[in-house]
């Protein structure tokens, strides 16, 4: 059976764990940074946050407080077989306008490298592949709706078909984020929250990202 | 053959030396580049001026690029493409001009270079009823929607899957590349000891892919089969590969293992050959991990038709076909001198051999790899 194994989640004030029942308000998302740091949820080796657009720093946060939920810990110098499969609806589309912005606004003569790697939807998840040393396979896949659901699908095939031994699966946007950390296993988890089965199973039609993280979040304060 | 193994019943493609996979084939095989100087824009004061652009499509259309490729593209389709059929559509940036027009001009269409509604979009234009799905992996983009489509065929959860790749040539793109230093001033030059960077090309291409029982029941004629396939990350630099070629190495063992294909069956390589020092290299360095003390046939197309970016793992599976089909292998258009690391491996000039089992790798911006192995059909 494939079973979730951490969910990690991230909003505009709050960040949690759900099987750990942990929630942490925030006033100011540049506070979140060094709350993550203070409570050990991200990597010591990581140092380059701040040059991350938004999406990639969701992602990225998600991802830390997914593993920290499953108690796991990697880094660049650990590189574990886990993949990272991605999804949003609008891909690195605000990304994509920033970079062009600065182009045009240095007289189209002079763009920067810096901002050019953000303008692939692939780039948070690749990010995070860096800091968190994950050598499965990578990838950002986009639907015509109900991205959530469609992606866990696609993740329990890949672990199905032995083409990733375990995944992190994400869905994050500019403003908020969450990331599923899943895994086959022979037998359910002591603290398993739900099978994958039973995960897709809960999703309803047209089921906003930022009503997924509000239901589950909640569910694992229960 | 088992009833769910993934074969390819249809391909074509238009490039930029026109529109026909059979018209890019001839030109490969005659040695001749397609990259020439930009048109489109001024592209004067970048690193490079230099791309491989389609001189059928319109710049400034109203319609996209990306768009009119794939109105053509459509026009040149050999065979019908069932309308059950899963689309999984492979691009990097999409309809990207969308983007510099509203920034150039005021024009407020941002929003219409949303992937997803690409996706809907060409779903409509191919008459597709099945699922879709865009992937997007960096330059390994179409080479994993390949793989993709090839295990939802062996798992059963699809018996037919269209896999469409496209990306163009445009100033959001080259001034990019530009910014990172990694462009060739010259035309590319893949595994030449002289090489110093790729030049952007575009393309736009097809693969229909059925189960073997499903292509067997349609009288599909079958050009061949994805055997095996492996997906890694480096998981170490966002533009730079890993010097040791690990993570290449890693998709490429899965790929064999997965296929059961002992590296000694191996007869060729389409390698993702670039023309950036690091890649090449890197890639050598991949396969001599590999094949140990074998040397392995290997050539790049990307001198012939620039990087196509998301739709180059397509463009090299096209290729694939051809050189199964004709058991020729192109020359790697561009190199002169052959870098000491390359050199038994890539030639200068076709190499005629039985070419029935390939590789071909990708790999990409953020460490993402990819290893397909095809195998003709018997």
């Amino acid at each position: 059976m494939i079973g979730i194994r951490g969910i990690g989640w991230i909003t505009k004030n709050k960040f949690g764990s759900v099987f750990k029942k942990e929630i942490t308000e925030y006033a100011d998302k540049a506070d979140v940074y060094s709350l993550f740091k203070k409570q050990s949820i991200i990597p010591e080796s990581f140092r380059h946050f701040g040059r991350f657009d938004r999406v990639s720093k969701n992602t990225c946060l998600a991802i830390s407080s997914g593993l920290f939920d499953a108690d796991v810990y990697c880094s660049k110098e650990t590189k574990p077989d886990l993949g990272i499969l991605s999804t949003n609806s609008k891909g690195c589309l605000q990304s994509n306008i920033n970079y062009f912005k600065d182009y045009i606004d240095c007289g189209r003569r002079l763009s920067r490298g810096n901002l050019f790697i953000f303008t692939l939807p692939s780039t948070p998840i690749a990010e995070s592949a860096i800091i968190f040393g994950c050598q499965g396979p990578i990838a950002h896949l986009t639907f015509k709706d109900d991205q959530t659901p469609s992606i866990l699908e696609h993740g329990r095939m890949m672990i199905s078909q032995k083409e990733a031994k375990e995944l992190l699966i994400v869905n994050a946007n500019e403003e908020e984020a969450i990331c599923f950390y899943i895994k086959e296993h022979a037998h359910a988890f002591e603290n398993e929250y739900m099978s994958l089965e039973q995960l897709q199973e809960s999703f309803t039609d047209t089921e906003e990202l930022s009503e997924i993280i509000l239901r589950i979040s909640e569910k694992g304060t229960e | 053959m088992l009833k769910t193994d993934p074969v390819i019943v249809d391909y074509n493609a238009m490039t930029p030396y026109g529109e026909g996979i059979d018209v890019c084939w001839r030109g490969l095989m005659n040695n001749r580049t397609s990259i020439t100087d930009i048109e489109r824009f001024d592209a004067g004061h970048f690193i490079s001026n230099k791309a491989a652009t389609i001189k059928t499509v319109t710049f400034g259309n109203e319609k996209s690029l990306v768009w009119q490729m794939l109105e053509r593209l459509k026009k040149n389709i050999n065979n019908e493409i069932p309308q059950d059929a899963d689309l999984l559509l492979a691009s990097l940036n999409g309809e990207i001009e969308f983007i510099e027009r509203e920034l150039l001009t005021d024009n407020d269409c941002s929003q219409e270079s949303r992937l997803d509604l690409l996706l809907a979009k060409t779903q409509d234009l191919f008459r597709l009823k099945g699922t879709g799905m865009v992937i997007s992996a960096a330059c390994a983009s179409s080479s994993i929607a390949i793989a993709k489509a090839a295990s939802m065929i062996t798992s059963g959860q699809s018996s037919c899957v269209l896999v469409l790749a496209c990306d163009c040539v445009s100033e959001f793109i080259i001034s990019g590349f530009s910014a990172l230093m990694a462009l060739d001033k010259h035309c590319a030059r893949p595994f030449d000891i002289k090489r110093a960077g790729l030049n952007i090309g575009e393309a736009a291409g097809y693969l229909l892919m059925m189960s073997q029982e499903r292509a067997e029941k349609e009288g599909r004629k079958t050009a061949g089969k994805v055997r095996g396939w492996g997906m890694s990350c480096d998981a170490n630099h966002m533009t730079g590969p890993s010097t040791d070629g690990e993570g290449l190495f890693l998709a490429i063992k899965q790929a064999l293992d997965r296929g059961g294909v002992p590296s000694e069956k191996i007869r060729s390589i389409c390698a993702h050959g670039t023309g950036t020092v690091y890649n090449d290299a890197m890639e050598i360095t991949a396969y001599k991990r590999i094949f140990s003390e074998r040397v392995c046939p290997t050539y790049s197309i990307k001198g012939g038709i620039g990087h196509t970016m998301g739709a180059a793992g397509l463009m090299d599976i096209l290729v694939v076909l051809e050189t199964i089909k004709n058991a020729v292998l192109p020359p790697t258009v561009g190199v002169k001198e052959i870098a000491k690391e390359a050199v038994g491996w890539v030639k200068k000039k076709k190499v005629c051999l039985h070419n029935d089992v390939v590789l071909s790798t990708n790999s990409g911006f953020g460490g993402i790899n990819s290893a397909l192995i095809i195998e003709t059909c018997t």
